[in-house]
């Protein structure tokens, strides 16, 4: 994504999907912060991981609890 | 001196041996507190009945001729994001002002309790730890013990300028990005950022779960190690903590350095220091006869994925308060928040694929090192209400650049001892001592050792 096309718009109709209603007081930080983050995405998206790389956050099923 | 006989080791000892009794120590420290901290801002709580009924336990246990403790009188405090039975867990805010108070202990204090360590209150933080500052519009800036007018660092602010002051000998921080490490070098103290899943975070209030540790302050490397040990071990209550037996550092820490390889780390954690967080590593540098540098590649990537991690996890955790009542946020963080909450779950996916590759690659490196010493902050303090710093040139917002090198380590989960460098007449820096997972011992070790030298000094602030 182009942080560029970051706008207003584009954060006010974002948020609608997130059930959130931003105050108009708050548009403009959001959209700051958000370009922010985007810019930082880019930069992890941009790094060639291959298939076998697997998310750290992996997870481990509950153990079952002890029979009575 | 000023402090003498103050730091957790000596008090302990003086209580085990009874020259002095947990009740005047704990006294003397509630004192201390109502004295200075209106000046400092540390404190959200201070829990001086339950303090006193603690200390005479101490006292009543080594009476009759129980064991006390090995931390026995020694008075902490813990940032106010961990539960105290009795009190509503704030995490720094205002919306949990409102919950009805914790039922019981988090696991840390239980097991500070345990060996005989008395809880004297709550600590300032950065609301819901989202920030490298500790100034919270709601509960005030907590102050810079060696210059009034500076911050403390963040998230865990309060926790190490109580230390600083003198107020305490040891409080419990946490760290997801650099809020134990952060604080440590601007209040010139030490810090433990332990391995990912080594203590428990039972029983307090998250932020990032991925990212979460929790960690002691200190003026000592061996205090901090005692605090540590009496800490160790699993809880089922913490999915994250790993299940591994106690590992008690304080045995080894006399061993210093001795046979262990010593690297600074270059290039990124070079290019953005200034002058002073540069001169900070070469002289632990050099009073570890380290020559190597060694190169941690992608890490500015590695911060950028730490970075989507954070905002995606910590507004995911707060979504339903931001959609009903984002207003009661603090204002130095709700947009950052809501703005975390419109990452698309690719970016957030594609950051944790990246931190296994990093994390694989950097344990490459300590095939041929045991120790990398970086900078932890980029400056020294910066003014309560900086917007921006200007590091080698370049003017920058101050907030979220002073975790730019913290930030990429607590990423993949290593263990940190934050050291900081003496510098008479200066404001204080310090040092990330950084091992491989789980060696914890190796960090406490190198920080022993840079103390031992006399290159590495925490004093009580002259306030």
């Amino acid at each position: 994504m182009d942080p560029s096309d970051i706008d207003d718009d584009y954060v006010t109709r974002t948020a609608h999907g997130a059930d959130l209603k931003l105050a108009p007081a708050h548009v403009a930080g959001v959209v700051r912060y958000f370009k922010m983050i985007a810019g930082m995405a880019e930069s992890v998206n941009a790094f060639p991981l291959d298939e076998t790389t697997e998310s750290a956050a992996i997870f481990e099923p509950c153990p079952a609890p002890a029979r009575d | 001196m000023p402090g003498a006989g103050t730091g957790l080791t000596a008090v302990a000892a003086a209580v085990r041996n009874g020259e002095r009794t947990a009740t005047e120590v704990v006294h003397a420290a509630l004192a201390r507190i109502g004295t200075l901290d209106s000046g400092l801002n540390c404190f959200t709580a201070v829990t001086a009945e339950r303090a006193l009924t603690e200390a005479a336990e101490v006292d009543a246990a080594r009476a009759a001729g129980r064991d006390p403790g090995a931390l026995a009188g020694v008075p902490y405090a813990v940032k106010n994001l961990f539960d105290i039975a009795g009190l509503p867990t704030l995490a720094g805010s205002k919306i949990n002002a409102e919950r009805a108070p914790a039922t019981h202990d988090a696991v840390l204090i239980q097991r500070l309790k345990a060996a005989g360590a008395v809880l004297v209150g709550a600590l300032n933080m950065d609301e819901y730890a989202y920030g490298f500052t500790t100034e919270n519009t709601h509960y005030g800036a907590t102050r810079n013990p060696h210059a009034l007018d500076r911050i403390a660092g963040g998230s865990s602010g309060g926790s190490a300028a109580a230390v600083a002051a003198g107020l305490v000998p040891l409080t419990l921080g946490s760290d997801t990005n650099g809020s134990i490490r952060v604080p440590s070098s601007l209040c010139g103290v030490f810090g433990l950022k332990p391995t990912f899943g080594r203590l428990p975070r039972t029983g307090t209030f998250p932020f990032v779960a991925s990212l979460d540790h929790l960690g002691p302050f200190t003026r000592s490397a061996r205090d901090l190690a005692s605090a540590y040990d009496a800490m160790q071990g699993t809880d089922a209550g913490d999915p994250a903590c790993a299940a591994r037996p106690a590992e008690p550092c304080c045995a080894g820490l006399d061993r210093g350095g001795a046979g262990l390889r010593v690297a600074t780390a270059g290039d990124y954690f070079e290019s953005r220091a200034s002058d002073e967080a540069l001169e900070a590593v070469q002289t632990a540098a050099r009073a570890l006869g380290a020559t190597r540098k060694v190169v941690l590649p992608e890490t500015a990537r590695a911060r950028s994925a730490a970075y989507v991690i954070t905002a995606s996890e910590g507004a995911n955790l707060h979504l339903a308060n931001l959609q009903r009542r984002a207003g009661d946020f603090e204002p130095l963080s709700r947009d950052r928040f809501l703005a975390g909450a419109l990452v698309p779950a690719s970016w957030y996916l594609q950051a944790q694929r990246f931190r296994r590759w990093y994390a694989s690659r950097i344990a490459e490196l300590f095939r041929d090192v045991d120790v990398i010493i970086a900078p932890s902050t980029p400056v020294s303090a910066t003014l309560i209400g900086s917007e921006t710093v200007t590091i080698a040139g370049e003017t920058m917002p101050v907030r979220p650049n002073l975790g730019i090198f913290t930030q990429p380590i607590s990423f993949i989960g290593l263990p940190v001892a934050a050291v900081p460098i003496h510098r008479a007449g200066r404001m204080p820096i310090g040092v990330q001592v950084i091992a491989a997972p789980w060696r914890e011992d190796i960090c406490l070790r190198i920080a022993a050792a840079l103390e031992a030298a006399g290159v590495a000094q925490a004093p009580i602030a002259a306030l």
